[in-house]
């Protein structure tokens, strides 16, 4: 049986826009194979997708929307020929971007969302004429944003501070949260590297109430331009409990969540699409009806929740992720 | 029988009738013309003998305080006088013994039992005795002196250095007269033979001679005399008849000895010669060779302490390393660590061990345990899911338990089981390379540590789950190690230095140590991913080379754990694995210790604000006690590692009173108590004051404040305190004690000062404390445990001080002991007595009352007599041991009344009265011969008291010491008495107690000691001489007890006794001259001999059958080997010993075959 391999020289297979992915193809085989060429395909693209959620039945209708390419390209690593038995390895380099090159799109980062998905792409095609199947490999890589585009690091602590009151609540509150009151202060980086823990702390002034969790939750928020209309898509990306249990009053909590990968990329605003992100904290108070309430989305506002949202913007710094 | 020998043993009844006979026969057969002119006026001998029977009713008449003999002893007078006729009837009426002495013989009715009854005069009338043969010429009476003369050079032939003795040989009369006497002297009768002239002192008068010798008795010299009045001639040939006559009888007996072929003849002995023999030759040494030289001890100590070994922790000598440690850092300021922190790493190492047992042990969980649905996880068991399939929530663990799922009821073992199961998946995923499953199954089970609702159960799950996450963050390690040393191929890159730094990473194995903290990181549930962020915690190394954001982060986010057990058993991992990181600086550990202070308020204070302690609050902190232990000693540790032990206290709010006197900050008993408990000694002395005021402004229900006030106590004692504001403190301290009111709170902070005082000699205080006990103690009915408080400051007043009247003298002693009662006042009691009796005799009488108190106390408050433990053992030991210490000298009597009260108070104490009868023997030998009647009355005392002892081997062995004692006193019968009481014992033990477990080995070794001893006893002849013998004989034959092997020895050893007793010296005698061994009582008597040689004949057919009987083969050859190798020792050789040893030869070959090496022995030895 030939199989035949895609591999990457990065172990983590991230490649920034401006370096050249690298590789080898890998080939194993029994006996000697010929083949008409080897060649290897780049292809990276935006695709859009509207399903359930926020989309009305329409929308839904509509289906996929048009992929929007960032780049396609071939190139030949070897002409046609014999492969002789046993693994072959043939080494690759594709440059996205040549030099003075202008392509459509931007290289967005990777990011795969409910609706919306970067990928890039690296097909490796050995055709055999028309007796044999052609083999072929795809192997994803990761693009993360060049340095010569980033902002300068470290980025200017934007700290905001929040007060969560039963006052700051649009929601209807049980009557004892509400005439009980309480009070949580904090503050929280709003803007955040990737590399970076999404950081802040957290203060329970008072609450007459006991509190039985602190959570905060991390939603990408994915929004796609649908002919006329936008069509939104706000998504729980994790969660991350800071107090569980009615914490003691007036001590400093720590908000620290390692921003997980893949799933969150630099906020984009692209001209059909964005994405953004956004930070939820929710306090849970002690409620019979919370124990009755079966399984939903914890971001939900409920009667005996307290929330909290805020905008996070999400870059990425020119500074190395494990800089000592 | 012959005269002379005859009146040898007079000291007998029997013998005396024999006496009677021959002078009787003497009379009737008299021929010789009374010869009225000439007579021997007196010849009276005056030896001394031992004379036997001294009380029994018959002898009391031989026996006493002596008269007219030099040495203190009973003499037996032979009086040969005339004309007392008279003078004899009216003193024998009335002893009634006496009518059987001359029952039937109206013409010796010349026994005079003179007015004093202690001395025994025979009256012959020599007027009425004629001589045949002497009469009518000279030649008779010449042959007569021949025979003494050739008598005399025999004897000095046989006796050499009695020189003297031939200045008087030659042929005159007196001359003659002075052999004769001596011939008396050396006729072989037993009495003459003890009797070796050394001077002699004649003078030859005109009628009489005298001779005056000093003789020896039982190796001591006497003086004796011989006397002989002479009328005429005649007489004195009537003596020197009966002496040759004497002479002759004696010969015809030994000739007729001889001439019976004896089947058994028993081997000469030369004991003496043997001794030496075998004596291993012996030189004196300078040194005990146990006893070392102390100055090498010491240098060997101080070798000791300068290694001072880490990974060595003493605990006896623990203080001692932690403050030359503590000098070491006011020595030399420069060195900033007195404590390495490897050797802090690895004392915490061990700590973390001991604290993991602890909880284990301390909490044992009760069996039945219904679990919350949080740990469903168990309760639903696991599966395997594949990693890919599922969504990124999914995979973070934040997945929702239904809130539909009842609790269910399990059992804490099988809990435990599936737990270890989960802990297997996680190793065998590891194995099998799926890391993550591996993570997901440790985080499932590390979500066990959020239910706390079995509160109980905690600390074993937090066991067992921390071992899991140490193990996991372990093999995380490794891989991540793994990743930095190696290439992708397996091929080293590099090899990591201990001390490596984030830079020496490279960026793939960083990336992976990354990515793990991601993953952790992801975990929704607060708990566990503070949990397994410690666990690979080690790990931040790879990244970053100084992890204080981490840290600080870490110990904040612990505070987002509301549950108060939770979140302290959190941080208690949190300082493992800080320690483990190698990063762990006080400064966390204060954070850490004041936020658990802020956990801890609300509980205390409550919800209503009143502080009130509950079983639940109790239970709670009860569990925290061990986490917050650890927390505290690490906090020290590091505080002392790093030289800021003062700096730390400062942090926590010492001295913050000092400034501002007004704020009472309190701080959490419980923290302070365990702060107090890790402080070194040397800050809590300098800093006592403090924790004082500390202690009075924090009373909380987490911790007993009475207990703080006895551990400030308890370390004040280890440290050296400075006397100058002690009292000051202890003033302090007593008044914050009396403010409790409650005797029992005093008593336990008190306590601890105790110490304090004694060893500080504050007596004003320690007056003050024993007038407050006795106040506070006034009319009041003591609890239990206030008992027992107060039997520990007694205790410590015990043991301080050397002397028990010392402590007698303190202020309100003797009251403070009237107030205990029970099991504390037992305790105490024992204790005044091993003091009482540590430093050898009692003399003081108060002090003797008072023990004897004491005792009484102690054993009317134990039942010994139903119960049978150590603590009785004890307790009877300590009585023993008192009663056996006390002394009143001189005053003999007293003591031996003490004795008997002893007896009559503490009947139920079996040990107790070996420990009297004992003390009663040591008393008569101490009282010694002067005391004759005090001695016997000590006899009386032991032979009462050994019937109640109830071991027959004890009993046994009572019996044989006191009979030794009566011995030494020179009391025969007494004597008798003992010994036949222990064969008497003998005989009753074997049919009753034949199958209790009475040791049968000792009791045979006890059988042999008896034998030994009657190698001293003078056999009596009333009983038969071999009485005791023929008893130990049939007991032994007929016992239950001894099995074949015992019976050999035995009968070995009765064999071996009666070879020694037919020896004409013993090897060995009574250290009392007076007792006059077998030996010379029998000796030539040849019926003694006959019944010796019978009756070895019978012992021997029952050792011979003995060894046929026992079963097993080998024993079988070894006892006859045994007996054969005694047979042949006792007996000469004959034709009849010779085949009886063969054929025990024989059986001990086919028993042991014939290449056995004892056989081999004894054949050489046996020349056969």
């Amino acid at each position: 049986m030939t199989t035949v391999t895609v591999k990457l020289s990065r172990s983590n297979r991230i490649y920034r826009s401006s370096e050249p992915v690298e590789g080898k193809i890998v080939i194993k085989s029994p006996n000697s194979i010929s083949h008409q060429a080897i060649r290897l395909s780049v292809n990276g693209s935006v695709n859009l997708q509207v399903r359930g959620g926020s989309a009305g039945v329409i929308e839904s209708f509509y289906g996929v929307i048009k992929p929007i390419q960032i780049v396609k390209k071939t190139i030949e690593v070897r002409s046609s020929g014999r492969i002789p038995p046993g693994t072959t390895e043939i080494p690759f380099s594709v440059n996205l971007r040549e030099p003075g090159e202008s392509i459509a799109e931007k290289f967005y980062e990777t990011f795969h969302g409910t609706n919306i998905n970067i990928q890039y792409l690296l097909t490796a095609d050995i055709p055999r004429g028309y007796l044999h199947k052609p083999l072929s490999a795809t192997m994803e890589f990761i693009i993360e944003s060049g340095r010569v585009d980033l902002p300068e690091s470290p980025l200017p602590p934007e700290m905001v501070i929040f007060y969560i009151t039963q006052d700051t609540q649009r929601h209807p509150l049980l009557p004892e949260i509400k005439t009980g009151g309480f009070r949580v202060t904090g503050k929280l980086a709003t803007q955040c590297s990737l590399q970076d823990p999404l950081s802040g702390e957290l203060t329970v002034e008072a609450s007459s109430v006991p509190i039985t969790s602190i959570d905060i939750h991390l939603l990408r928020v994915e929004s796609i331009i649908v002919g006329e209309r936008i069509v939104t898509e706000t998504s729980l990306i994790q969660s991350t409990q800071i107090a569980d249990g009615d914490v003691c009053r007036k001590m400093t909590l720590p908000i620290y969540v390692l921003l997980p990968r893949l799933l969150m990329c630099p906020s984009i605003f692209a001209g059909p699409f964005s994405v953004e992100f956004k930070v939820c904290i929710t306090i849970s108070f002690k409620s019979k009806l919370a124990k009755a309430q079966p399984k939903s989305d914890p971001t939900a506002p409920r009667l005996w929740m307290a929330l909290e949202r805020l905008p996070l913007e999400l870059v990425r710094t020119k500074r190395d992720q494990f800089s000592c | 029988m012959p005269f002379w020998k005859a009146s040898a043993l007079t000291t007998r009844y029997d013998r005396l009738k024999e006496l009677m006979d021959f002078w009787s026969m003497l009379l009737a057969t008299a021929t010789i013309p009374v010869v009225k002119t000439h007579r021997i006026r007196t010849v009276s001998l005056n030896f001394a003998v031992g004379l036997r029977y001294a009380l029994r009713p018959i002898e009391t008449v031989f026996c006493g305080s002596p008269i007219n003999c030099s040495p203190p002893c009973s003499s037996f007078v032979v009086d040969l006088r005339r004309d007392c006729r008279d003078s004899l009837a009216g003193d024998v009426g009335g002893k009634d013994g006496l009518k059987n002495l001359h029952g039937g013989h109206d013409s010796i009715s010349h026994v005079l039992i003179a007015s004093n009854p202690y001395r025994y005069v025979v009256e012959l009338d020599l007027e009425s005795v004629s001589l045949p043969g002497i009469q009518s010429d000279n030649t008779g009476y010449d042959e007569c002196i021949k025979d003494c003369d050739k008598a005399v050079e025999k004897d000095r032939k046989l006796r050499p250095g009695k020189e003297q003795l031939e200045k008087v040989s030659t042929g005159s009369r007196q001359e003659r007269l002075v052999l004769l006497a001596l011939l008396l002297l050396c006729t072989p009768s037993p009495l003459m033979c003890m009797c070796s002239p050394q001077s002699c002192d004649q003078s030859v008068g005109e009628r009489g001679l005298s001779l005056k010798l000093t003789v020896w008795i039982g190796g001591n010299p006497v003086e004796g005399n011989v006397e002989t009045e002479l009328e005429s001639l005649e007489i004195e040939r009537r003596v020197c008849y009966l002496a040759t006559k004497g002479i002759k009888i004696t010969d015809r007996l030994l000739g007729e000895e001889s001439q019976k072929a004896m089947e058994f003849e028993f081997r000469r002995r030369d004991y003496g010669a043997d001794h030496e023999s075998h004596l291993l030759p012996r030189s004196r040494t300078q040194k005990h060779p146990l006893s070392s030289p102390i100055a090498s001890r010491q240098h060997q100590m101080k070798t000791v302490r300068d290694n001072d070994p880490p990974d060595f922790f003493d605990p006896l000598r623990g203080l001692d390393v932690n403050a030359s440690a503590e000098d070491k850092v006011e020595e030399e300021e420069e060195a900033d660590t007195s404590l390495s922190t490897e050797a802090v790493t690895q004392e915490l190492t061990k700590e973390w061990k001991s604290l993991k047992r602890i909880l284990i042990q301390r909490f044992p969980v009760s069996k039945v345990i219904s679990f919350s649905p949080i740990s469903n996880v168990i309760t639903k068991g696991f599966k395997v899911e594949t990693p890919s399939a599922q969504s990124h929530l999914e995979e973070t663990g934040s997945e929702k338990t239904s809130l539909e799922e009842t609790a269910k009821v399990m059992d804490q073992q099988e809990y435990l089981a599936k737990v270890r199961e989960l802990i297997d998946g996680i190793t065998k995923a590891w194995e099998a390379e799926d890391r993550v499953t591996s993570l997901k199954l440790s985080i499932k089970v590390t979500k066990l540590l959020m239910d706390t609702t079995v509160l109980q159960f905690y600390p074993t799950v937090f066991v067992v789950v921390t071992d899991m996450l140490d193990m996991v963050g372990d093999m995380v390690w490794e891989r991540i190690k793994e990743k930095a040393e190696h290439d992708v191929d397996g091929t080293i890159i590099c090899t990591l230095p201990n001390d490596f730094q984030a830079s020496d990473i490279c960026l793939e194995a960083r990336e992976t140590c990354y990515n793990w903290f991601c993953k952790v990181g992801s975990v929704r549930e607060l708990l566990p991913r503070i949990y397994l962020e410690l666990a690979i915690l080690p790990c931040w190394r790879f990244l970053i080379n100084q992890p204080r954001e981490v840290l600080d982060r870490l110990v904040m986010m612990v505070r987002g754990l509301a549950d108060p057990l939770a979140s302290l058993y959190c941080r208690l991992y949190m300082v493992h694995r800080m320690q483990k990181l190698g990063f762990c600086r006080s400064g966390y550990l204060i954070k850490c210790v004041k936020d658990i202070e802020d956990v801890l308020a609300p509980i205390l204070v409550g919800k209503d604000g009143c502080s009130y302690i509950t079983d639940e609050k109790k239970l709670l902190f009860n569990l925290m006690e061990p986490a917050i232990e650890y927390i505290m000693k690490c906090l020290l540790l590091t505080g002392r590692q790093e030289n800021n032990v003062l700096g730390i206290l400062e942090e926590l709010g010492f001295g913050r009173n000092k400034s501002q006197p007004s704020d009472n900050s309190s701080h959490v008993s419980i923290l302070l108590h365990h702060l107090l408990k890790a402080l070194p000694s040397e800050i809590v002395s300098s800093q006592a004051m403090e924790i004082l005021h500390m202690i009075k402004c924090s009373n909380d229900c987490s911790f007993s404040q009475v207990l703080n006030y006895r551990l400030l106590g308890n370390r004040l004692c280890e440290g050296r305190s400075q006397e100058g504001f002690l009292s000051s403190i202890v003033n302090e301290i007593m008044q914050a004690a009396s403010q409790y009111q409650t005797l029992y709170d005093y008593l336990r902070i008190m306590d601890a000062y105790v110490d304090l005082l004694l060893q500080n000699k504050m007596e004003n205080h320690l007056d003050a404390l024993l007038d407050d006990i006795v106040t506070l103690a006034r009319d009041k009915f003591l609890s239990e445990e206030e008992q027992a408080s107060l039997q520990s400051i007694i205790l410590k007043l015990l043991s301080h001080f050397e002397d028990l009247q010392k402590v007698l003298s303190l202020n309100h002693f003797i009251e403070i002991l009237d107030l205990m009662s029970g099991t504390s006042k037992k305790s105490v009691n024992m204790h005044l007595l091993s003091m009482g009796t540590r430093n050898g005799c009692i003399c003081d009488s108060t002090t003797v009352q008072l023990l004897f108190e004491v005792s009484q106390g102690l054993y009317d408050a134990t039942d010994f007599v139903n119960i049978k433990d150590d603590d009785n053992r004890q307790t009877s030991h300590l009585i023993s041991r008192f009663v056996e210490m006390v002394d009143y000298g001189a005053e003999r009597e007293r003591q031996l009344l003490f004795l008997a009260e002893c007896r009559g108070a503490f009947s139920g104490i079996h040990e107790l009265k070996e420990t009297l009868v004992r003390s009663s023997n040591t008393l008569a030998v101490k009282a010694g011969k002067k005391h004759i009647n005090f001695v016997k009355s000590c006899l009386a005392f032991s032979e009462v008291t050994i019937p109640s002892v109830t071991v027959p081997t004890k009993q046994i062995n009572l019996y044989l010491e006191t009979a030794e004692v009566a011995l030494l006193g020179g009391l025969i019968s007494h004597t008798d008495g003992l010994v036949m009481s222990a064969v008497e014992c003998l005989e009753d033990v074997a049919p009753t107690d034949g199958l209790k477990s009475i040791d049968a080995d000792s009791m045979a070794s006890v059988v042999c000691n008896l034998c030994s001893l009657l190698v001293m006893v003078p056999g009596n002849p009333e009983k038969g001489v071999l009485e005791i013998l023929k008893s130990i004989f049939s007991a032994t034959c007929s016992s239950s007890w001894a099995m074949s092997r015992l019976k050999v020895k035995i009968l070995c050893a009765i064999i071996s006794l009666l070879s020694t007793l037919a020896q004409d010296n013993l090897p060995y005698r009574s250290a009392n001259p007076e007792i006059i061994g077998n030996d010379l009582l029998f000796f030539g008597d040849s019926s003694y001999k006959n019944e010796l040689v019978s009756w070895s004949q019978l012992v021997v057919g029952e050792l011979v059958d003995a060894i046929e009987q026992e079963s097993s083969q080998t024993a079988r050859g070894n006892i006859a080997l045994e007996a054969c190798n005694c047979i042949s020792s006792a007996l000469v050789m004959n034709e009849k010993v010779s085949q009886l040893c063969l054929r025990l030869l024989e059986t001990a070959k086919g028993c042991l075959g014939a290449a056995d090496r004892y056989l081999e022995a004894t054949k050489q030895s046996l020349h056969l």
